[in-house]
């Protein structure tokens, strides 16, 4: 039986989606970083007593996911946190990316069982702030599941949120328009925002600014260890009770009003370039990672009536599962384009 | 990007374009036909001036299809531009040397020297040079207009190339044991994937 499958490789995790018999969606997840341990006689014993996952090749261990920030904390200073994508795309600094990530792919979804397979995975949007191009990064990802025989759909990640998420347009003679808005997912690496009408996207665009940009900001300005306001972030950041005497907690609220509001400025940049005309208010809806501390949908709202924009906003929502909405995105396109691929067959037939 | 919507509740066919659009379909003409095309469309000036389609976005540029690495090339152009200058200058002397040969047979004047006028064509490559190299530079000179040459890389050999090359570094690669979190939901999508299928 033919499978679909949605897969978001993301800056911070890896993350896998497929409907199982029952009907009910499978969700995967893994940290996507590693750390490298060098080969010795007793390294296999010492990674099964451990009960630590790994992938190695001929000469080096590589310990992946959870495992490797165990690692990682456990041998501080000798063994360095490597990750295989940096900023939405595959890290180009790091050249064991294609081999933790081919083996991530083949250990999670493996090979199709049929010709009329389908897996969707999406890619960030073109970026506003930086000359990175996505166009390797997309050949490469493509080529790890080409490699494994998959028949391959990409999609921009903003989108995915839209598939999963079903923002609705209404038109100016009070006809609902369904797929219709703004879908912005708050990654790690990235922002990434789409707006599309009648599932189709129309204008996309990423920024640089996310997750990790404004944990090293913090930490530069209040002295604080990247992981420690990490830690902070996602467990004590709350929009609707800010403690103005925590330098930490403090700073990210500064950080992210910048990053909202150059994320909007940007959008608001694009938006009027394209002359797109969207008159009707657009229901803007958030999902990603960080997009998780309590209060962040007030917090977009509250940056976003301070600007000028070149369009209306009829309400801001928080997707109703924002760390899995682009996968399920992703899983939403996979089924489309395995049911197109198996009517065509047939038509053909 | 050529963004359209059928604003109305039934379909409309744009004929010489072979385009159909259900009630309130949207469609990215980019994608389907050449700009060139669209833009000529009779059948959707039409509907744009009744008001049955609307223009939601559209591009100054057409987005390629495939990925492309544009190389400005103006060696052809000045090649060109030498030997149009060079031919230029040849017939000009010419003139001169025909005119003077004229006046000379109307007065009958003993023959001049000729030896000046006879200039070979090497000479002639060689006055043309210094007449090239002593001519302003830069802005002061029209610049010709710069011709594209597109190399096109088709993006199916793109991964096709990347694939290979995932092949060749997992070769002898192993993974053990891989643990993911794993956690199975309600299904908030099916319905979503029956309504994308009829709408897109």
């Amino acid at each position: 039986m033919s499978r679909a499958v949605g897969c978001d490789c993301g800056t911070m995790f890896f993350q896998v989606a497929e409907n199982d018999k029952e009907g009910k969606i499978q969700l995967k997840e893994i940290r996507n970083a590693f750390v490298e341990l060098e080969a010795s006689e007793d390294i296999e014993q010492v990674l099964s007593q451990n009960d630590w996952q790994y992938v190695s090749d001929d000469k080096h261990y590589y310990v992946i996911g959870e495992d490797s920030m165990r690692v990682a904390r456990m041998f501080p200073g000798k063994v360095e946190l490597r990750r295989p994508m940096q900023a939405g795309v595959l890290n180009k600094g790091e050249d064991k990316k294609m081999l933790v990530m081919a083996k991530m792919i083949e250990s999670s979804i493996g090979k199709p069982p049929d010709e009329n397979s389908v897996v969707c995975t999406c890619v960030s949007s073109d970026p506003v702030d930086d000359a990175v191009d996505n166009t390797f990064h997309r050949a490469r990802l493509e080529g790890m599941f080409k490699r494994l025989n998959w028949n391959i759909k990409v999609i921009e990640e903003g989108h995915a949120v839209i598939l999963a998420e079903r923002p609705v347009l209404v038109e100016d003679d009070g006809v609902e328009v369904p797929y219709s808005g703004l879908g912005i997912s708050f990654g790690a690496g990235k922002v990434n925002c789409v707006l599309a009408y009648r599932g189709l996207p129309v204008i996309g665009m990423s920024a640089a600014r996310s997750g990790d940009w404004i944990d090293r900001k913090v930490s530069d300005q209040t002295d604080t260890p990247v992981s420690q306001v990490t830690i902070i972030k996602e467990k004590k950041l709350d929009f609707g009770n800010i403690d103005y005497d925590d330098d930490v907690i403090f700073a990210l609220n500064a950080y992210y009003e910048n990053m909202l509001e150059y994320v909007f400025k940007n959008f608001a940049n694009k938006f009027a370039k394209v002359k797109s005309q969207f008159e009707a208010p657009i229901e803007v809806v958030i999902a990603g990672g960080s997009s998780m501390p309590k209060g962040f949908d007030k917090k977009v709202q509250e940056v976003v009536d301070k600007l000028d924009l070149p369009f209306q906003i009829k309400n801001i929502r928080r997707a109703a599962d924002p760390r899995n909405a682009v996968v399920k995105g992703c899983l939403t396109q996979a089924l489309i384009s395995q049911k197109k691929l198996e009517d065509t067959k047939m038509f053909e037939e | 990007m050529f963004f359209i919507v059928n604003k109305t509740k039934h379909p409309i066919t744009l004929g010489d374009i072979k385009i159909h659009l259900g009630p309130r379909q949207a469609i990215d003409l980019d994608k389907v036909i050449s700009r060139d095309k669209s833009e000529n469309s009779r059948a959707l000036k039409a509907a744009k001036s009744n008001g049955e389609i609307e223009v939601r976005v559209k591009d100054s540029t057409v987005r390629p299809g495939g990925k492309q690495i544009q190389v400005p090339d103006t060696s052809e152009d000045l090649k060109k531009m030498k030997n149009e200058i060079i031919s230029e200058i040849k017939g000009s002397i010419n003139g001169v040397k025909k005119a003077v040969e004229s006046i000379d047979t109307e007065h009958e004047a003993p023959p001049a020297p000729q030896t000046n006028l006879n200039i070979s064509d090497e000479q002639m490559a060689q006055i043309t040079q210094a007449i090239l190299s002593s001519m302003p530079q830069g802005g002061q000179v029209a610049k010709p207009k710069e011709e594209v040459t597109e190399v096109e890389m088709d993006e199916d050999t793109l991964v096709k190339i990347h694939s290979r090359a995932a092949k060749k570094l997992v070769k002898d690669a192993d993974v053990k044991s891989v643990h993911y979190k794993e956690e199975t939901q309600d299904n908030t999508i099916l319905s979503n994937v029956d309504e994308l299928s009829d709408l897109l």
